[in-house]
């Protein structure tokens, strides 16, 4: 590599840094102040008194909210009180996030496996069907899929919202799957079958080991997609007992008064647990989708 | 198949196939019925809602009127306002981030210190709820405490402070921006893996022969990727007609409804004027659209569309 080279990589290097990095450190940075302080203009491009008083409300809501009514009654300075719900979102969104992912993996697993290896009628048709599904644009959606929880006595629990997130991400995933399954050799699956394993042991013992970073990308992808899912989550809960982060988080930012400190703490830690899962998994992803990828 | 006959020949061809039968039923069901169940019954929905006129606000007037939404669609003005917005918000996305994902996973695919980070690195916007992300690039376009406003006085480049989100194009340009930020990451990832995937002897075998670099680029580098370059031409297409939370956060559709994007027009219609008819027919209208694109996509690139499956 030239020294033309290394001077464009180190340009590069620092545009993606500042690009991707600036509204993170400008969430930080807005976390960290009080809200006189983050409405001043012009604005604070480091907290002048750094203080984690926004973390500490976004976590403690309750005490802090049933604190300062008894200090100063109705008066005083605005607190979201829907902040409250954060710690059961979290959990929420764990569960959620955990449960879809999970299922997506072995359900996207199998049905890959029955459409590359299992010949039989329909099954080219029944998978662009499963594929396509996707195409439809989520707001039209959006009613049926009310009308159906609304039927089935869901409405307001977790099980509505795993549905419906391990809907979005499967198609995609039986695709990606699909296409790595294609460029796997049959000799080992031809060998285990011989030996009198059934198509399921086979699948388990022999194939999963060799594309399980393939079936790892695909459940992040699904981990992803649920935490951030925003609008049909809001559409189908009601109440703490489903609401997930994203929900949540929306709220609080239509609250009047904006409280944009508790909202940025807010978010910054509703991105920790994923940053941390990409970070460790960051390989198996990449290579993951790698045959998944190409093979179109 | 030859393993099927090899196992044709152990047990018979009757339990064979109903072997074959319950494998198939047990493989499937746990994906497809979820899909089934949230595929067919919303398009059928959609399409014999959209030939009904059924407005909440009207319930008397329920009745079949065949293809009245339709043309009452076509016969708004924002209705074709909002198509315009459309196609010029996908127009700008689409080659930016298509172009911006694959330079980015070009460079960080090569060999350097820092190299492992970068690739992390962008992929942490995929990890911030949308909702989230959005209220924090309307906050540094705010027109009072926004840090862009403060920038471009400091630099003495406006008088005073501008609100960017109430003039038309600033609005779509910021919309652009967020969008861009939050939709970077899948393509790139997609992208990264095709680069890893290609192998090196091809490389080689090329400087060998003495390849310029933008053929090399042209002949190995692209015409490997393509496949990849459908998939993310497709993804990026279906965000930006589908784009939604970040309009709802950011512009609210404003100024006068020209960030009103398709998705957010109809969003509109079903859920604030509560015409549910003519919600329908705009949906069946964005999915026919959404579908005559991939086709387009798939000849454009000359990938049959059979090709789809491995």
């Amino acid at each position: 590599m030239g020294r033309f080279g290394k001077v464009g990589i180190a340009i590069a290097f620092i545009a993606i840094c500042v690009w991707t990095l600036f509204p993170l450190f400008w969430a930080v940075n807005i976390s960290l102040q009080s809200e006189p302080e983050i409405k001043t203009a012009p604005p604070y491009y480091l907290a002048p008194n750094p203080t984690l008083k926004n973390y500490d409300f976004v976590i403690n809501a309750k005490k802090a909210i049933e604190e300062r009514l008894k200090t100063f009654g109705i008066k005083g300075e605005f607190l979201p009180a829907i902040t409250v719900q954060y710690p059961s979102a979290i959990v929420n969104s764990i569960v959620v996030g955990v449960v879809a992912m999970v299922f997506n993996m072995l359900a996207a697993l199998l049905a890959s496996y029955v459409f590359t290896r299992v010949r039989f009628k329909g099954s080219g048709p029944l998978f662009y069907i499963s594929v396509m599904g996707r195409l439809i644009p989520p707001v039209a959606i959006a009613v049926p899929y009310y009308i159906i929880m609304f039927n089935a006595h869901l409405l307001d629990t977790l099980q509505a919202v795993i549905l419906i997130h391990i809907y979005f991400t499967l198609p995609i995933n039986i695709w990606i799957l699909n296409t790595y399954f294609g460029s796997l050799p049959e000799d080992v699956e031809d060998a285990a079958r011989v030996d009198g394993y059934s198509r399921f042991e086979t699948l388990f013992k022999f194939v999963l080991p060799m594309i399980r970073p393939a079936v790892i990308s695909v459940g992040i992808i699904a981990l992803m997609f649920s935490w951030g899912e925003f609008f049909f989550t809001l559409l189908v809960t009601a109440t703490e007992a489903s609401r997930t982060l994203p929900v949540v988080v929306g709220f609080m930012s239509a609250q009047p008064l904006k409280p944009m400190g508790i909202i940025s703490a807010a978010g910054v830690l509703a991105m920790i647990p994923p940053l941390i899962l990409v970070a460790i998994f960051r390989r198996y992803l990449i290579r993951g989708l790698v045959a998944g990828a190409v093979k179109a | 198949m030859e393993s099927d006959e090899e196992g044709s020949r152990l047990v018979g061809p009757g339990k064979r196939a109903l072997k074959d039968l319950k494998t198939i039923l047990i493989g499937l069901a746990p994906a497809l019925a979820p899909i089934f169940i949230f595929t067919f019954y919303p398009v059928f929905y959609a399409i014999y809602t959209s030939l009904f006129r059924y407005n909440l606000k009207y319930p008397h007037q329920y009745g079949f009127i065949g293809s009245g939404n339709y043309v009452a669609m076509t016969e708004t003005y924002y209705f074709w306002g909002s198509l315009t917005s459309t196609a010029i918000f996908a127009i700008m996305a689409i080659p930016v981030i298509v172009f911006a994902s694959l330079g980015v996973a070009l460079l960080v695919t090569k060999r350097f210190r820092g190299a492992g980070f970068l690739q992390w690195l962008v992929l942490v916007p995929w990890a911030i709820p949308l909702v989230v992300s959005g209220t924090i690039w309307k906050w540094m376009f705010d027109s009072a405490y926004g840090i862009f406003n403060d920038v471009l006085f400091r630099f003495g480049l406006i008088e005073e402070y501008i609100p960017w989100v109430t003039l038309p194009m600033p609005a779509m340009v910021i919309l652009l921006l967020a969008f861009t930020w939050v939709a970077l990451p899948m393509p790139t990832l997609l992208f990264m893996a095709g680069i890893q995937s290609i192998p090196q002897e091809l490389y080689e075998a090329a400087w060998v022969d003495g390849a310029k670099a933008f053929s090399v680029f042209k002949s190995i580098t692209f015409t490997w990727l393509r496949p990849i370059m459908l998939i993310n031409v497709i993804y990026t297409t279906l965000m930006s007609i589908w784009s939604f939370d970040l309009i709802y956060t950011i512009t609210q559709g404003g100024p006068a409804d020209f960030t009103a994007l398709i998705s957010f027009y109809t969003f509109h219609e079903m859920f604030t004027f509560l015409d549910f008819g003519k919600a329908s027919a705009l949906s069946v209208l964005v999915l026919i659209i959404g579908i005559i694109l991939i086709y387009a996509y798939f000849r454009a690139l000359k990938i049959g569309a059979l090709r789809l499956r491995a």
